[in-house]
């Protein structure tokens, strides 16, 4: 166990490494790079003083290298347009983003896994129907436009909820933290829940039809044990398992939901280093939230373990 | 090797019905799928022959003319520049079905040969190729277009090649787990008995049979580049003005949300009707 826990994470090390050697040969290698923003109305004199100044004046390996060692150290360097250091702001931003996701995803699960189960026990009942139905159209909504959608209601025609920002002090007029909160989980927790409602439903109808349900009925169990005890709980890994794979997908759609909301987190930043080309924070928002993703994959892949005996580490 | 009607792989059965006759067999059968293509069929044409008779410019500003309500003369209304909006919303729709449409094509071209070349030649390949697509996995899709867009610009060609790089994996997986399979039946044994190169059995028996997978995940993933393409140009990082995008749009309703609501639903309704019709779709070619 210990040796496979050691491999993962090498592995994961591995692929955070590739990871910042792509990221970083896309921004700085590019046309549009750095050295681009730079040389934007300046004199021959003051471009050479700002690459100095920034280091752009190396060679990008030399300067990949430098950039990794300063990264190791916790050194990110200075954001260009907040004049802090990277590290610093990621900081401030990255619990807020915890927060607001985080409570997303666990509503999300809380929703999406009885609803699954429920539809596969009355597959093709109009229950099973209507569920797959908002579902499918959880998939297919664009998540800003659902954002908006809830500003116009809540925020302009029965201005109950705040429109933006996380409390009164970062500039998102009155009510609390829980009453800003309340739009952005809305949107985000309805467009998590198509993937994990799917995945509870197809694995907890394979479920149904294993050998051991049919024991399970057949020394006479109630229906209830039977659902709820044999198949959920060997349902249940499957669907672990697609909430570290889709996870990936959904940092997408809570940088968009923290842009439209003004959510001061780790999504928002980035959105707003990319339309600046602040590239010590695009580089920096980058590998952190690469590296939860590569995290959250790895507490799940321990976890299938641990609810599963069955499955064992080599 | 050159007489090939000897090896058509003959596993399925031969149905010999006429491709017209089993399309509507299809239909009929699914009627969610049907009622998708329908309304697809419906869109494409709106968006690509509507122009044609509504010849009102999507791109002339008319100042005086901002914010109005819809009426005569504009039937949407119009926007903050007094653009009209159903100008916008079917040049919009133009740009996002063909980035759509397109990106699907490089994602399936990428996906489809990386997968079945792992899946056929194992080993090596396989390490190499499959580990490549995993950590492809792990990087963000928006946020990785995001970076790529600021970096080489966003005119519609890169926006086409960097959504569909970034889709390409996903259909990797699925063309590998189909070939891996396929590879093992007795009409790919029987090729390799008359002689064939491996590379000819690939692209004669292998990749042929990919197609109806291929044809369900094709749908879906024009689906999910539609929706990139639009919050990618809802963030404005996508499509630029003056050119319309259904993503772009959005961005400018919600700054006036408060003033104008009416201009985030059109825009809006397109991108979920569309992106739920091509959904519907790609299921129902799965089932």
């Amino acid at each position: 166990m210990s040796r496979y826990i050691v491999r993962r994470v090498a592995l994961g090390v591995v692929t955070l490494l590739l990871m910042s050697v792509i990221v970083f040969l896309l921004i700085n290698a590019a046309p549009g790079g750095p050295s681009a923003i730079v040389s934007m109305n300046a004199t021959a004199a003051q471009r050479a003083a700002l690459e100095k100044l920034y280091g752009l004046n190396q060679p990008i390996f030399v300067r990949y290298v430098q950039w990794l060692t300063q990264a190791l150290r916790g050194n990110f360097g200075i954001s260009y347009s907040l004049q802090q250091p990277v590290l610093e702001v990621i900081g401030e931003y990255f619990p807020n983003t915890a927060l607001l996701a985080g409570t997303a995803l666990i509503l999300a699960m809380l929703i999406a896994i009885p609803l699954g189960t429920q539809a596969a026990i009355r597959r093709k009942s109009w229950f099973d129907r209507l569920a797959s139905g908002i579902n499918m159209i959880g998939l297919s909504v664009p998540d800003y436009w659902l954002a908006i959608l809830g500003i116009l209601v809540f925020s302009a025609w029965l201005r109950i909820l705040p429109a933006s920002g996380m409390n009164a002090a970062s500039g998102g007029g009155g009510g609390g933290l829980i009453a800003h909160m309340v739009l952005p989980v809305s949107v985000l927790t309805f467009v998590f829940m198509p993937n994990i409602f799917v995945i509870a439903k197809s694995s907890m109808i394979e479920a149904l039809r294993a050998d051991y349900i049919r024991t399970a009925r057949g020394k006479g169990a109630s229906e209830r044990r039977v659902i709820y005890v044999h198949a959920l709980r060997n349902a249940f890994n499957p669907v672990l398992s697609v909430i570290g794979l889709v996870f990936a997908v959904l940092v997408g759609g809570d940088a968009i939901v923290e842009t439209v909301f003004a959510w001061p987190g780790i999504g928002h930043l980035m959105v707003d280093a990319t339309t600046q080309r602040d590239y010590p924070v695009m580089m920096g928002a980058t590998m952190v939230i690469g590296a939860s993703v590569i995290f959250i994959n790895l507490v799940v892949d321990l976890l299938y373990g641990l609810l599963d005996p069955r499955v064992r580490y080599e | 090797m050159n007489n090939p009607m000897v090896w058509e792989p003959l596993d399925e059965g031969g149905d010999k019905t006429p491709t017209a006759s089993r399309v509507g067999r299809w239909l009929r059968r699914n009627p969610g799928g049907a009622v998708a293509a329908g309304v697809l069929l419906v869109i494409y044409l709106i968006v690509f022959v509507g122009p044609l008779i509504y010849r009102v410019s999507p791109i002339t500003t008319h100042p005086v003319q901002a914010l109005l309500p819809p009426g005569p003369g504009h039937p949407l209304g119009t926007d903050d520049l007094g653009r009209d909006v159903l100008a916008r919303l079917l040049a919009g729709g133009r740009v996002s079905l063909i980035v759509g449409v397109m990106a699907m094509v490089v994602s399936i071209v990428v996906g489809v040969l990386v997968g079945a070349l792992a899946g056929f030649f194992r080993g090596v390949v396989e390490m190499v190729l499959m580990r490549v697509v995993d950590a492809a996995l792990a990087i963000p899709a928006l946020i990785l277009i995001m970076v790529e867009v600021t970096s080489f610009g966003n005119s519609p060609a890169i926006i086409i090649l960097v959504i569909g790089l970034v889709n390409w994996p996903a259909m990797a997986r699925v063309a590998f787990g189909e070939v891996l399979s396929l590879r093992e039946r007795t009409f790919v044994e029987a090729a390799y008995g008359l002689g064939g190169t491996r590379s000819w059995i690939l692209r004669r028996h292998i990749i042929p049979q990919l197609i109806p997978s291929i044809l369900s995940m094709a749908t879906l993933t024009i689906a999910w580049s539609i929706l990139l393409e639009s919050a990618l140009s809802f963030l404005g990082l996508g499509i630029q003005p003056p050119l319309a995008s259904w993503g772009s749009m959005l961005q400018n309703a919600q700054t006036y949300v408060f003033v104008d609501p009416i201009l985030a639903v059109f825009p809006g309704l397109m991108i979920l009707i569309t992106v739920l019709s091509f959904n519907a779709l790609g299921n129902a070619l799965r089932d």
